[in-house]
């Protein structure tokens, strides 16, 4: 009996002790800790890299950044995509799904460049100090392009700037000024440190331009207007950028090395490619037309005398695509124009169209007409919408979003200037840039012009020159243009009783075209309203509210 | 991984050298089981050497052999039906003749098994269900999970999808006690496995262990109950085979039906003229529409999409071939068995082959060894989906105004070319096996008497192996030649593997004494289990010949791969003490020490208690005189429990590496932190009290069960949603307490006594569920559901819906609701009475956690025939409907026919509101106006069938055959909008629908 006892000890003694000591000690197998990451030149530069990433503000494959144009008034977007729709119509509740997305793809980015910031000095004796520096100043530099988009969409937003523990991240509001003032601090630091430029496998980070581009942006939609001045002749300083002679190219695969560009969101087959194509893209492409130019900004684009088609005797109602502003065709597809070897024709009565096959024009069918989906407004964008993506790559394109160009940086400049009303020389020179640019060619601004006058004609190139590029939002807001320019019908396609009345629409003071009997003339696609009482800001995602008691909402939502 | 193989050929080896000593002292006994009324032989009686876990099985002669110690042996035999009885051999007897007595202890006789071993039934002190292999194994489903529906009192199965592959049933034992993964733990054979991938057949019984009284042995991984399933073995017996086989067909349950091509435009333009937009459809091509969609669909379609796309035969069959036998030296069953299941829509189907050999060895007198293999292969699949929705989305969205094939053949456009009719005729196809192998070495060696050593070691490999090709379909407008969308625009194909290995090893001690009256039984255990998964992937697309699909035939310009690996361990001690005096007063204790890798130093340990007691009254003298009382017993019990399903690493604070960018038009490398972690983070407890009584009355012909339970979960693992400001994802943490109290009726009633022999049985049960403490944090709301103290977990939450307005008049009276609203809208009651609709007038608005569960079932037996039913539902259940399911014109989708009954001016009191097409419109908040009662009342089960009397084959080699019709989910009472089966989850209808089953079926013996 006592050797069995001996034995069953001995057996379970010999698998208790032959056990491996570090059975229960797993971990990640594919994942660094960050107890130990940043430490060095390659963890840095891939920490940085996983930082940019931030950038791709996107819906469904699409940046935002071209989205929220049709939460505006010069685009529309069919379907709800991305929720704009809801947001034009003001017609949202705090739960729509763009408030979250925007602020946990903005607060991501920002926790990327935090844990940089914050841990990147274990690496401080191994990488040269130049290396060093330029890591932070990307870091500060993308942190800032995040926040700038919080507090411009939300106003005030909790300020972020460590690793936040669970228990202590229920934080309140900082003051949006507040939050501005780090931005300039960082993005000077930024410009200061990064290089004019980048060479290599490393062109498209961050340089110096960038910084100083996004200060300008940021303080003129501040009201800084001196800082945004500054910042813009400094990038104009750099004498590193120049307007694009093609308008039509820049936006194309054409132009994806101009040196009108600053800073790119770039897209590349294996890593990340975009769905423009097929969301812009006409019927026939195919594509989807969802995201599409509305009648009111078509008929914002002057004529080539630089007067409003209601002022301008060179506007033909009969041939309202006549004499216009030539950005009107880079822009746009209007009807009339051939793309894509197809003539884009939008009459009811169109059934059929033509089709350009390899230099014989053959009678098609017309999908722009016959598909009850196609673009609800009769006009596509031509911007970022390139036939070398047709068709295979609609759903795959590797078109760059332009993030930061040199004509931006000229436009503010000029309204910093206009607004603290110091018209000289310099302002002319930077609006002439934009205007005379060769496939453009709009009459030129002279200095004995007016405030007023300067005012307006640089408004104009804004709305114009960077209308699908995620500016109007901004502008309207800063301009305090939303509550006149939002509300009311938003007019589609002609109806077929009407499609032939020659009707020249009052520009007013706005720009908007306002039709006598519109509602005859147009069919409605969608009705907004706009409440200026709150409608000037976002709304604090809900599900933020939800869970953070210490977190408000904005007013009156 | 080498110290520990060397440990396990060591462990081998000292069991070799222990049998050896053990070599000589066995001897066989044989002899016959048979009824002590009419002296018929008793086939399928077990045969046990008392305290050991050697058994042998009658066979259809009464016969048995087994082998015991020498000398003195002591038998126990037992039957269903019939009272035990222990017999004595003496030393130079080699022959037995044992008749059992009928009734008086019925069935709870049958021994039960439990965690590690098994018990008496009547000796159970903590709360177990049982269900047997015939009731699994005669459904016609293929997933032993979905078999399980109203079988066992406290347990819930719910079916959420029909889907070939997919439409096994989620299993909640006594209600959702966490707020993360409830699923239950299953061990196959004391392995953890997966129900779905045993052969119904092969089941010999299952057991579930529903308190934690009786699952605390497992420690941290039965919080959710445990499910123990034990495989038929051999017996010791010639050669015995059996074919077992069904076919039959599937069809819908229940399917939404939709208006027609006219209907729909004109309603839709009546829904764009609420808006204040112009409608979509002209008046033109509406009246041309209504003339011509009888001789021109190309132009005029009138498409019926279910009609169109689910024409799959749904077709299933199952074939089983079990052999079994043995002599004293040697039992084998082994298996082979095939389903095969179509479904109704094309490309789906699921196919499982499984085999299992299961052979036990008498070494010596006192060595046992078991060696048990079982694997399968089982290919599922599904067409591959070419547009953004799912195929069955698709269905249930396009409108039918679109072409789905013109007249010429050609695939038509549909909607921008998302065509499911071309994707389930023409479309990829997604392939997913599952392959299984599972190893198990068994060696128990009795040292001493009483005494049994358990030596398991169990190798799992699993794979899972799935490859999706996107074939591209081109689609036509009628009159062009050219395609007018190619979707997908490329081909592509993605493959991946995953694959795992679980090495699970034990060692048990079990002893057992009984002095005088004292009846004690002793077990200690070890075990660890040790698992790794590595899994990679690749694709490619842009597959020039379609044909060839596989990863070399496609393009190198956009190829990728990618994997990764992951493991886990977890080690404990364990112990029981089980204790009775004269079977009348009953204890038992439990224990277990569990370590696991998924939790920090520190953190890593749990100790998991249970204590139980019983009494059984009857045996008392005092009740020894009521004639009509056979068995009372009241049981109390108490237990701890632990999960740890948390993921693998969620302690872990890492860098993800792959978040890349690109610079100068290359990829460039990127890394970055996106996961939270709590290196805090601990076990979850459960904390289990209950008390029962069993009640047999008339000779035990009526049975009746009671549990009432409270159960409480502490430390909730649960990814509490955080502010979006930290910028990653939400990290698990120990939070909050749940509580569930509920009790479990089963009321049996069988009569065999005459000719027509009957059973009739109900299981009723009921749990409240209330999560207690949430840290005073929360609530936390999904988008229609919360958690928040006071309320069941995921009620559902939402504006409370009070009617229609009726008028402007009402409007401009009422609070302000959600953006453009007129008469015909909904009207949410203003909770704050801020004379506003925001975000803090939503409240609770259903309950989701089904209640009042209940089976009931009948059988009954006369001469040849028999007739089984089962009955099933649910009293109360609340389920939210949102999307295509209930909203018509969602994403410019159809509207079904219900939907027709909408608000008008003069049409004040209709069931749907004004017709609005946007989604974003105050109608569809998300409000208790789309939430629906889901309780149901279902004939899930009937089968009547025919033995072949004995007399007619007894001149052949067949032993038996009977033949069977069977149909499942064949009727249903609900209160469901049209279309919708009240046991699909809330949400949206891109589920695959539930099915009816009607099989003939044909078992036979020979």
């Amino acid at each position: 009996m006592k050797h069995h006892f001996i034995l069953i000890l001995a057996l379970f003694l010999t698998i208790l002790s032959a056990c491996q000591k570090d059975f229960l000690k797993k971990f990640p197998l594919d994942s660094p800790s960050d107890a130990t990451f940043f430490s060095n030149k390659d963890e840095l530069t891939m920490a940085i890299n996983g930082a940019y990433t931030g950038l791709w503000w996107e819906s469904s494959s699409v940046p935002y950044r071209m989205y929220i144009d049709a939460a505006t008034d010069i685009a529309w977007s069919r379907g709800d995509y991305a929720n704009v729709q809801t947001v034009q119509s003001g017609q949202f509740t705090p739960d729509a799904a763009i408030f979250s997305n925007t602020w946990s793809s903005m607060y991501n980015g920002i926790s990327k460049c935090n844990n940089i910031l914050q841990n990147m000095r274990r690496a401080k004796d191994v990488v040269s100090p130049d290396f060093f520096m330029q890591i932070q100043a990307q870091a500060l530099f993308l942190r800032s392009d995040y926040y700038f988009y919080l507090i411009e969409l939300f106003g005030d937003v909790p300020w972020v700037s460590t690793m936040l523990p669970l228990d202590s991240a229920f934080l309140g509001k900082t003051a949006k000024k507040e939050i501005v003032q780090h931005l300039y601090n960082d993005l000077d630091f930024a410009a200061a440190n990064l290089p004019v430029s980048w060479s290599g496998n490393d062109a498209g980070r961050a340089t110096k331009g960038a910084a100083l581009t996004l200060k300008s942006r940021l303080a003129l939609n501040e009201g800084d207007y001196q800082v945004a001045a500054d910042a813009a002749k400094a990038v104009m300083d750099l004498n590193i950028y120049s307007i694009n002679n093609s308008y039509k190219d820049l936006f194309h695969y054409a132009g994806a090395a101009s040196k009108e560009i600053i800073l790119k969101l770039p897209y590349l087959t294996g890593v990340r490619t975009n769905i423009i194509p097929q969301i812009e893209g006409p019927r026939s492409a195919p594509g989807y037309s969802i995201l599409v130019p509305a009648q009111t900004l078509v008929d914002m684009y002057q004529c080539t005398d630089g007067k409003p088609i209601d002022e301008s005797p060179l506007y033909d109602p009969s041939n309202p695509f006549n004499n216009r502003d030539p950005r009107l065709d880079q822009s746009i597809i209007r009807p009339g124009v051939w793309f894509n070897n197809y003539l884009f024709q939008t009459h009811p009565d169109s059934t059929q169209t033509y089709q350009n096959k390899g230099g014989t024009i053959v009678r098609v069918g017309n999908l722009e007409v016959t598909n009850a989906y196609a673009t609800f407004t009769g006009y596509l964008w031509l911007k970022y919408l390139d036939v070398a993506d047709l068709p295979s790559n609609v759903t795959s394109s590797q078109i760059n979003f332009i993030l930061m160009r040199y004509a931006e940086v000229l436009l503010t400049y000029a309204e910093a200037k206009i607004e603290l009303n110091q018209l000289d020389q310099s302002v002319i020179n930077a609006i002439n840039l934009v205007r005379g640019r060769a496939s453009v060619n709009m009459p030129l601004v002279t200095l004995g012009m007016s405030q007023e006058e300067l005012r307006g004609i640089v408004r104009y190139e804004r709305t114009i020159e960077l209308a699908d590029e995620g500016f109007r939002l901004f502008d309207i807001r800063r301009w305090k243009y939303a509550e006149h320019v939002m509300p009311g019908n938003v007019y589609g396609r002609r109806t077929k009783a009407h499609w032939y009345d020659s009707v020249v629409p009052q520009i007013d003071q706005y720009g908007h075209s306002n039709y006598p009997n519109a509602n005859e003339l147009f069919k409605v696609i969608s009705v907004n309203t706009f409440d200026a009482s709150k409608n000037y800001l976002w709304p604090i995602p809900q599900k933020e509210i939800d869970v953070n008691k210490n977190l408000k909402q904005n007013p009156n939502y | 991984m080498k110290r520990s193989k060397l440990m396990y050929s060591l462990g081998t080896i000292i069991f070799l050298v222990l049998s050896f000593t053990a070599l000589a002292q066995q001897r066989t006994i044989s002899g016959i089981v048979q009824d002590a009324k009419n002296n018929s032989p008793l086939d399928g009686a077990t045969v046990t050497v008392k305290n050991t876990t050697v058994s042998a099985v009658t066979n259809s002669a009464g016969k048995f052999e087994i082998s015991v110690p020498r000398g003195r042996a002591e038998l126990e035999i037992s039957y269903v039906g019939h009272d035990p009885q222990s017999v004595t051999v003496s030393a130079n007897e080699t022959n037995v003749v044992v008749a059992l007595t009928q009734s008086a202890q019925g069935q709870l006789s049958d021994v039960v098994v439990v965690g590690y071993g098994t018990q008496k039934k009547e000796n159970l002190t903590g709360s177990v269900s049982t269900v047997s292999g015939e009731e699994i194994a005669q459904k016609p489903v293929m997933r032993a999970s979905a078999a399980l529906e109203g079988l066992a009192s406290g347990v819930t199965v719910t079916q959420s999808s029909g889907q070939p592959g997919s439409d096994g049933g989620t299993i909640r034992i006594r209600g959702i006690g966490t707020l993360g993964n409830s699923d239950p733990l299953v061990l196959i054979d004391g392995i953890e496995g997966s129900l779905d991938g045993v052969a119904p057949n092969d089941i010999a019984n299952i057991s579930l262990l529903k308190d934690a009284a009786s699952a605390a042995i497992y420690g941290s991984r039965a919080a959710n109950g445990v499910i123990l399933v034990t495989t038929k073995s051999g017996t010791n017996d010639a050669l015995r085979i059996n074919y077992n086989t069904y076919a039959g067909w599937q069809r819908f349950t229940d399917l939404p039906k939709f208006a027609d091509g006219y209907t729909y435009m004109t309603a839709f333009n009546q829904a764009y003229k609420n808006e204040g937009r112009d409608p979509i459809f002209s008046t033109n091509y509406i009246s041309e529409y209504q003339q011509k969609y009888l001789t021109d669909p190309d132009h005029y379609p009138n498409v019926d999409w279910q009609k169109e796309t689910y024409t799959g035969s749904g077709f299933l069959q199952n074939h089983y071939l079990g052999i079994s036998g043995g002599n004293k030296m040697i039992k084998i069953m082994a298996s082979l068995a095939y389903q095969d299941q179509k479904g109704q829509i094309p490309h789906y189907e699921s196919e499982r082959y499984s085999f299992r050999v299961n052979t036990e060895m008498n070494v010596i007198k006192t060595l046992q060894v078991k060696l048990n293999v079982s694997g399968r292969h089982s290919p599922t699949f599904s067409p591959n989906q070419s547009g953004f929705d799912n195929i069955l989305t698709q269905v249930n969205r396009i409108p039918p105004v679109y072409p789905a094939v013109l007249s010429d053949g050609r695939f038509g456009v549909s909607w921008n070319g998302q065509n499911p009719v071309a994707d389930v005729r023409a479309g990829g196809l997604n392939q997913t096996n599952y392959e299984y192998l599972q190893a198990t070495l068994q060696a128990n060696f009795q040292p001493f008497a009483g005494a049994d050593l358990e030596f398991n070691f169990t190798p799992q490999y699993n794979d899972a192996w799935t490859k999706n090709f996107a074939r591209t379909i081109n689609t036509y407008d009628p009159d062009n030649e050219a395609p007018a969308f190619t979707v997908p625009k490329k081909s592509s194909l993605s493959e991946s593997d995953s694959r795992s290995w679980e090495n699970t090893l034990h060692l048990i001690f079990r002893y057992h004494k009984s002095l005088n009256q004292h009846n004690l039984n002793f077990l200690a255990g070890y075990e660890q289990i040790g698992y790794r998964n590595d899994n990679f992937n690749a694709f490619r697309d842009n597959f020039a010949l379609q044909d060839f699909q596989e990863l070399n035939a496609g393009a190198v310009d956009n190829w990728q791969n990618g994997g990764t690996a992951s493991e886990w361990g977890l080690r404990s001690l364990f112990g029981r003490i089980d204790y009775d005096f004269a079977g009348k007063y009953l204890f038992e204790a439990n224990l277990r020490r569990d370590g696991s890798s998924r939790f920090a130093e520190g953190n890593q340990y749990g100790t998991f208690p249970s204590f139980s007691i019983g009494w059984r009254i009857s045996e008392e003298n005092f009740l020894k005189d009521v004639e009509w009382l056979s068995s009372l017993k009241l049981r109390a019990s108490w237990g701890q429990l632990g999960n740890q399903q948390i993921g693998t690493y969620p302690f872990a604070s890492t860098i993800r590496l792959g978040t890349n960018y690109i610079f100068g038009n290359v990829p460039a490398n990127g890394a970055a932190q996106t996961d939270m972690a709590n290196s805090k983070i601990s076990w979850e407890e459960t904390t289990t009290q209950g008390i029962g009584l069993d009640l047999g009355i008339l000779g035990n012909k009526l049975n009746i069960t009671y549990d009432y339970y409270v159960r409480n979960t502490s430390g909730i693992l649960l990814q509490l949603p955080i502010p979006g400001i930290i910028g990653l994802n939400k990290p698990y943490q120990n939070a909050g307490k749940v509580n569930n109290t509920g009790w479990d009726l089963s009321i049996n009633y069988s009569n065999r006594d005459k000719a027509f022999k009957y059973n009739i049985g109900l299981n009723l049960s009921d749990v409240k569920n209330k999560v207690t403490d949430l840290k005073g944090t929360g609530p936390y709301i999904s988008s229609y559901s919360f958690v928040a103290e006071g309320y069941p977990i995921n009620t559902l939450y939402g504006y409370k819906a009070i009617g229609l307005f009726q008028s402007s008049d009402q409007i401009s009276k009422s609070p302000k609701q959600f953006g453009n609203y007129a008469p015909g809208d909904i009207i949410y009651k203003d909770l704050n009475g801020d004379n506003a609709i925001n975000a803090d007038d939503r409240e609770a608005m259903g309950n989701q956690i089904p209640r009042y569960t209940y089976g009931l079932s009948f059988s009954g037996q006369y001469k040849n025939f028999s007739l089984s039913l089962l009955v099933q539902g649910v009293g109360k259940k609340d389920v939210f409907l949102n999307n295509d399911a209930v909203w018509a014109f969602f994403n410019a989708g159809k509207i079904q026919t219900w939907q027709l009954d909408y608000w008008t001016p003069e049409n004040p009191d209709a069931k749907y509101p004004r017709l609005i097409a946007q989604t974003t419109h105050n109608n569809f908040q998300t409000s208790s106006f789309w939430v629906y009662d889901a309780s149901y009342a279902r004939l899930k089960n009937l089968q009547l069938s025919y033995s072949v009397p004995k007399e007619l084959i007894r001149a052949t080699f067949i032993k038996n055959l009977q033949f069977y019709v069977s149909g499942q989910n064949l009727f249903t009472l609900d209160h469901m909008p049209k279309g919708w089966d009240p046991e699909r989850p809330s949400g949206d209808a891109g589920v695959y629908a539930i099915n009816s089953t009607y099989v003939f079926g044909l078992n036979l013996t020979f």
